[in-house]
């Protein structure tokens, strides 16, 4: 049993939580041999199975961690050139920490699917190191309908290195997504963006942050949200620039669209400056569907319903720049079909 | 045959349309010409259905169907365009996806099978290029960051792609120079047909020049005042629309 304490209850992200409360009463299991994070390159044999042991986080300087106070896993990798894939299918409450480092000028493609079974809560950390000229990208999805966890991300980027996240959020009941970027080397590029479709009473946080220790830095973070029903979403994005830092360009941009009167978003670019000669762009939107394209569709021979997917889809697709995967068109079509129902009962 | 009967309607408690007549038979291209404010535009929209326009009386019955218990999207499947004054722009829903999927939805309502992927996007390339937009419109998002004179010739290639019976083309001149006037015309002429409604609606004479109208219609304060032929549309230009108001006892 592990005791959680929150350390500091009146910082703004906790408080825009509605399920910080709940984790405290989750009984934390001891290490298990049941639970692995099964990484395998592609097309290759496994890399590796390992059970989990035991790591003290108390120490650790983040807010968050420090207020876990203990891992129950702990693992570092090298990850060369090439594609990984990473399944991480916990079975019971633990808390893991995996770490990862890039190699200068290695291309890593690294897919992460959390599929778990268990309704058991669940704590995921992943640290890459990505060093000099190296270049990461991190395809994150979660299609669990139990699902109840957070993942932690933190990537800390030597100078000429790139660094993009694809997020997409299939089936959960509840998850917390955090990102913490740190550039701590000039020329960085870091890329963030996610895309989600929420229903049901599911919970859905996202808190991304973007640190920029070192000049020359660009940054990006789009994330867009459908949410139906009783759907509730956080969705803040940060971006710090320290002092004496130069040539900064970021850009964040937030965007909800709410199907439901019932269905709420918590969202908020944050900036904390601290340096001239930086540009800065944000924005954030929430709102209901465009009713003057839906009436354009309509027009043009297209249902109301069928109208309504493609305007969702062409939502996501503008930020998401590829085709959406089928498993993301199939959760949009079940949050419709569950929204048309709604509405009817209304 | 469209027939409208004493069509009344109007927006949020404003009353626009007052008592509407019109009809019109397949082969023929009307044109309906008025001062700003007039209520061409709403004449336009209640037409292809949009819920802010409350019709408060009157009929409109189209192919022997009450066009006013239809939903927009039925309306187009009995045949109904509207070219929009101010098309709506949709980034991220690709030109080609959002055409194909209109296609398909209307072959499907008429019993026929989904159009051949090849011959479509066949089509559409050939369309593109005749209403003068190059074949990478076709990949972009639908109006997205089009220029206002793109979105026009747009609306004509979904015209000809979606071959309706009954076009409303609201002030489709509106935005465009002499070149893409000309371009959308030859669209529109292209497009008459001894089964095809044609109704124009604009605020000018120039457009006439290049589509010549069986009749031209003037709408002043919601009701159409005077009928005439495309030399009514000149005399329009010549002494403006001063004339009519004063007569009809309204304003703009």
């Amino acid at each position: 049993m592990i005791n959680l304490e929150w350390p500091d209850k009146k910082e703004e992200y906790w408080r825009s939580s509605k399920v910080w409360p709940l984790l405290e009463t989750v009984s934390w299991q001891q290490p298990s041999d049941t639970s692995y994070l099964s990484i395998n390159h592609k097309n290759d044999k496994l890399l590796m199975d390992h059970p989990v042991s035991d790591f003290d986080l108390s120490q650790c300087a983040d807010p968050f961690l420090h207020a876990i106070g203990h891992v129950s896993s702990r693992q570092s990798y090298l990850l060369g050139s090439g594609h990984w894939d990473a399944i991480y299918s916990p079975e019971h409450s633990q808390i893991s920490w995996h770490e990862f480092t890039v190699q200068s000028g290695q291309v890593v493609n690294f897919s992460h699917t959390v599929k778990s079974q268990s309704a058991n809560w669940q704590i995921n950390v992943m640290v890459f190191h990505v060093e000099e000229g190296a270049s990461l990208t991190v395809e994150s999805m979660i299609n669990s309908p139990d699902f109840k966890g957070v993942n932690i991300w933190i990537i800390n980027q030597s100078k000429h290195s790139n660094f993009s996240y694809h997020r997409q959020h299939l089936d959960f009941t509840y998850q917390r997504d955090h990102v913490w970027v740190n550039q701590n080397g000039e020329r960085a590029n870091t890329s963030l963006k996610g895309v989600y479709a929420s229903h049901g009473k599911q919970i859905s946080e996202q808190l991304w942050t973007v640190t920029h220790h070192a000049s020359h830095g660009t940054s990006s973070q789009n994330l867009r949200g459908v949410l139906a029903d009783k759907a509730h979403a956080v969705a803040i994005s940060q971006v710090n620039v320290i002092p004496g830092i130069a040539k900064i360009d970021s850009q964040q941009k937030l965007d909800h669209i709410l199907l439901s009167s019932k269905a709420t978003v918590h969202t908020r670019p944050q900036l904390e400056i601290l340096s001239d000669d930086v540009v800065c762009q944000h924005g954030i939107t929430v709102g209901a569907l465009d009713e003057e394209a839906l009436f354009y569709l309509q027009s043009r021979a297209i249902d109301p319903g069928l109208a309504t997917n493609l305007l969702l889809k062409g939502f996501f697709e503008q930020i998401w720049q590829q085709e959406l995967s089928p498993l993301l068109c199939e959760k949009l079509d079940l949050v419709l079909s569950e929204q048309k129902v709604e509405e009817i009962n209304e | 045959m469209l027939t409208i009967k004493n069509l009344h309607a109007e927006v949020e408690g404003k009353k626009i349309l007052k008592g509407l007549n019109f009809s019109a038979k397949p082969g023929q291209v009307h044109a309906i010409m008025g001062p700003n404010g007039s209520g061409k535009s709403t004449f336009a929209t209640v037409l292809a259905g949009k819920e802010d326009y409350e019709v408060t009386d009157g009929s409109v019955v189209y192919k022997d169907t009450n066009l006013l218990e239809l939903s927009p999207h039925e309306r187009a499947h009995l045949g109904l365009f509207l070219a929009f004054q101010y098309p709506v722009a949709i980034p991220g829903l690709s030109n080609i996806n959002f055409l194909k999927t209109a296609v398909n939805t209307i072959r499907k309502h008429q019993g026929k099978d989904p159009v051949d992927a090849y011959d479509f996007l066949a089509q559409a390339k050939a369309l593109a290029m005749r209403v003068g937009l190059g074949e990478s419109f076709l990949s972009r998002g639908l109006n997205d960051e089009f220029s206002g004179g793109e979105k026009k010739r747009n609306e004509i290639m979904q015209m000809l792609m979606l071959n309706p019976s009954l076009c409303i083309l609201d002030e489709t001149d509106s935005g465009l120079d002499i070149d893409a006037l000309k371009t959308v015309a030859a669209g529109v002429n292209a497009h008459r047909s001894p089964d095809h409604i044609i109704v124009v609606v604009t605020h000018y004479q120039r457009l006439l020049d290049y589509i010549v109208p069986d009749f031209v219609h003037v709408l002043i304060d919601g009701a159409i005042v005077k009928t005439g032929d495309a030399q009514l549309a000149k005399e329009l230009e010549k002494k403006g629309y001063q004339w009519l108001m004063e007569s009809a006892g309204g304003g703009a």
